[in-house]
């Protein structure tokens, strides 16, 4: 018996734990995110999805402030359900806006620990209100577009960037590394369209490449599932796997680095009557000279998206290591060599 | 009855509990390169205190610290209990303030403080006025079964966004040894010394050979290296310094699509904090142990409860992460002579001991 009461009045005390409990009906769960950023006053969007019966469209909020936290909580006030980011997915950026920096945001991002590290981060190519306004277009579907758009499981293509918020904020600090992130802006007949990416370098973006140099960045990433690539009057191949081999050294000073790049395609499309070695030459051509023109990209704006300085690290000491972006990676030489082989030509024979 | 396995799964669930959280940007800040030199240096140093202690234990079958010291002299006895008494206080109040501050930045943001540092205190308050010893050891086992899995599936997917070429260079080019000369290294060794001190207090109630103990340190040395190094390989140095608990945050960057589950965070801490509560209350033991045994025999009854009182009331004045994070440091010198004294003590008393008896023998 005195256990029992011993229980009950335990239970009771667990109770009041709840005390200051929100319920998940009240609380709004916004999906993604919006800032732009002008003369020191944030614009915050967010957009939550509708929870109701029919469970369709999506709801788009605004608010100004003078940070984004402020920017929320002015949402918050208004909203008659508490502002929960904890499942926010993606955070979207105007371009302006990550031209001018976005280190302190994302330093805001980690140290609050309400927004996921794991969330993306993509730059807008139009002004925010009405990339939303876009989105929020009825016709386009469920609402949950901008979501599925980025998940590896859904609607991302190896054309598109795919960076969450902490390898920014790890390119903001490091030595050696930068990301790329997405560009997108609202489609016509679909509701995003994919616009190429940007090179952001210490959190600011200072060059961009297009869709195609994207997929081959993604390439040699090692992040390329499935992508396709166009051999200019000649035919397409889907990439089906792919391997890179670096070698790293020092020649009188100035870093070299050999790199190999192994690719395995199938062929999808032919035009006219081309022999497989032709594919297999064009194609390498091609993969090389895009590859020169984003190395070009990257030594311009000294900022080291493919993490070459990595292969250095045993061989500058620290203090050397931190002039890399400035000193070292512009009088980098790269020699890019690409081999690949054509797996099979899909049902039909090739020459 | 050998109790090895029981003392093996307490030696290792009490030191994992300690890992987590402060240890790897301790590492971290007291090098910029190979951290795995202040790791392995702080895990042989670990591995001398507890061989140089274990030996010591050895000279006298089944008594423990207390009574050892206490038959041969008072004055030598309270030299070491003393301050690892004090120590051990110490250690009770910062693993209590530091856990529900870590709970509070990482999961329970709004839950007062005094809740969670009440909840650190009662529960395990509750395990030793309730088990004892004999059901803290077995609690040790049923611990091990319960979250060594979720535990180990945390840290092998914690390996999903390392880069290797951060583990270079292996030697650093000049000052390799200059993290001796950093306090951030010293604090470090917190992790290392914490629960060391348990091994002396557990002969008299459970018989275990050392070789035990060795097993388990086996077990630990992945996870101390595993603590520094995921951060430093996902992260480099330069980010990883920026982080307050670089282990914590690696894990949130996970992403496992076939889990239902968004934030695997969770698994990784609950079951550390279940460990946390079993090393406050092993800590609360030994305790006990020195008070009932050396100076009063008071009930468990009154002494665990007053205790939790005293440690609740020191938490409480503790205002900020800044002030827990200077005892850390003040806490280093204490730390540092319970950890060095108490063994070698030990083993000389060990020594003139087994001297004297044998002298003893030869005289029958």
């Amino acid at each position: 018996m005195k256990l029992r009461i011993v229980i009950g009045l335990f239970l009771v005390i667990m109770l009041g734990g709840c005390w200051d409990n929100k319920d998940i009906n009240h609380r709004a769960l916004p999906i993604a995110m919006g800032i732009s950023y002008q003369q020191g006053n944030y614009e915050v969007f967010l957009d939550i999805p509708k929870v109701t019966e029919k469970n369709e469209g999506i709801q788009i909020i605004s608010a100004k402030g003078n940070s984004i936290s402020a920017a929320v909580n002015k949402i918050s006030m208004n909203l008659e359900d508490q502002v929960d980011l904890l499942h926010l997915k993606v955070l979207i950026v105007d371009k302006a806006f990550a031209t001018q920096g976005l280190s302190e945001i994302t330093a805001s991002t980690i140290r609050s620990r309400h927004i996921s590290p794991k969330t993306m981060f993509v730059i807008c190519d139009e002004p925010l209100d009405r990339f939303f306004k876009g989105i929020n277009n009825i016709n386009n579907g469920d609402g949950k577009e901008i979501y599925d758009f980025f998940q590896k499981n859904s609607g991302w293509n190896p054309e598109i960037a795919h960076t969450p918020v902490w390898k920014v904020f790890r390119s903001i600090h490091s030595y050696t590394n930068d990301v790329v992130l997405p560009i997108i802006k609202s489609g016509e007949s679909t509701a995003i369209q994919s616009m190429g990416s940007g090179i952001l370098k210490n959190g600011k973006m200072v060059a961009r490449l297009n869709n195609e140099q994207t997929l081959l960045y993604n390439v040699y990433d090692g992040n390329s599932l499935d992508g396709k690539i166009e051999v200019i009057g000649k035919a397409t191949v889907q990439i089906v796997s792919s391997r890179i081999h670096n070698e790293s050294k020092f020649v009188s000073g100035k870093p070299v680095l050999n790199s190999e790049l192994k690719l395995k395609v199938i062929i999808l499309d032919v035009i006219g009557n081309p022999s497989v070695e032709v594919i297999k030459t064009e194609l390498q051509i091609l993969l090389r000279r895009v590859m020169d023109q984003i190395f070009r990209k990257v030594q311009l704006a000294n900022a080291d998206i493919f993490g070459i300085g990595q292969h250095y690290r045993d061989d500058l000491p620290r203090m050397e290591l931190a002039q890399w972006r400035t000193k070292y990676l512009p009088e980098a030489k790269i020699n890019l060599e690409v081999t690949t082989t054509i797996r099979n030509t899909g049902n039909l024979k090739l020459r | 009855m050998s109790k090895n396995l029981q003392v093996t799964a307490t030696y290792v669930v009490s030191h994992l509990g300690l890992i987590f959280f402060l240890y790897p940007i301790d590492v971290i800040e007291s090098t910029n390169e190979a951290h795995w030199m202040p790791v392995l240096c702080g895990f042989l140093f670990h591995l001398a205190i507890v061989a140089v202690y274990l030996k010591a234990l050895s000279y006298f079958k089944g008594q423990n610290i207390v009574n050892i010291l206490l038959n041969k002299s008072k004055f030598l006895a309270w030299l070491v209990l003393l301050p690892a008494l004090f120590y051990m206080s110490w250690i009770i109040v910062l693993a209590v303030r530091a856990f529900s501050e870590v709970l509070s930045i990482a999961i329970l943001s709004n839950t007062p403080l005094w809740i969670l540092m009440l909840l650190f205190l009662s529960v395990p308050g509750f395990m030793v006025l309730h088990g004892q010893i004999g059901g803290l050891l077995r609690l040790s086992v049923l611990l091990g079964f319960l979250f060594v899995v979720p535990v180990v599936f945390v840290m092998a997917t914690s390996f999903q966004n390392i880069d290797w070429h951060y583990f270079f260079p292996l030697w650093p080019a000049q000052g390799a040894f200059s993290f001796l000369a950093h306090s951030a290294f010293y604090k470090s060794l917190f992790a290392y010394t914490g629960g060391f001190l348990l091994l002396g207090f557990l002969p008299s109630y459970a018989e275990f050979k050392s070789r035990a103990i060795y097993a388990g340190s086996l077990i630990l040395l992945p996870a101390y290296l595993i603590a520094v190094y995921v951060p430093v390989l996902t992260l480099g140095e330069e980010t990883t310094r920026q982080l307050q608990f670089p282990y914590l945050f690696i894990v949130d960057t996970i992403e496992i699509n076939w889990l239902m589950f968004d934030r695997i965070n969770v698994f990784l801490l609950l079951s550390l904090v279940a460990f946390g509560m079993f090393f406050i209350s092993l800590t609360f033991w030994q305790i006990l142990c020195v008070i009932r045994l050396g100076m009063k025999d008071i009930s468990p009854n009154y002494l665990v409860p007053g205790l939790i009182v005293v440690v609740f009331i020191v938490c409480l004045c503790i205002p900020d992460w800044k002030t827990t994070d200077k005892l850390f440091q003040w806490n280093t010198a204490l730390r540092l002579y319970v950890a060095i004294a108490t063994p070698i003590l030990l083993l000389i008393t060990g020594w003139i001991h087994a001297k004297k008896s044998k002298v003893e023998l030869r005289k029958t």
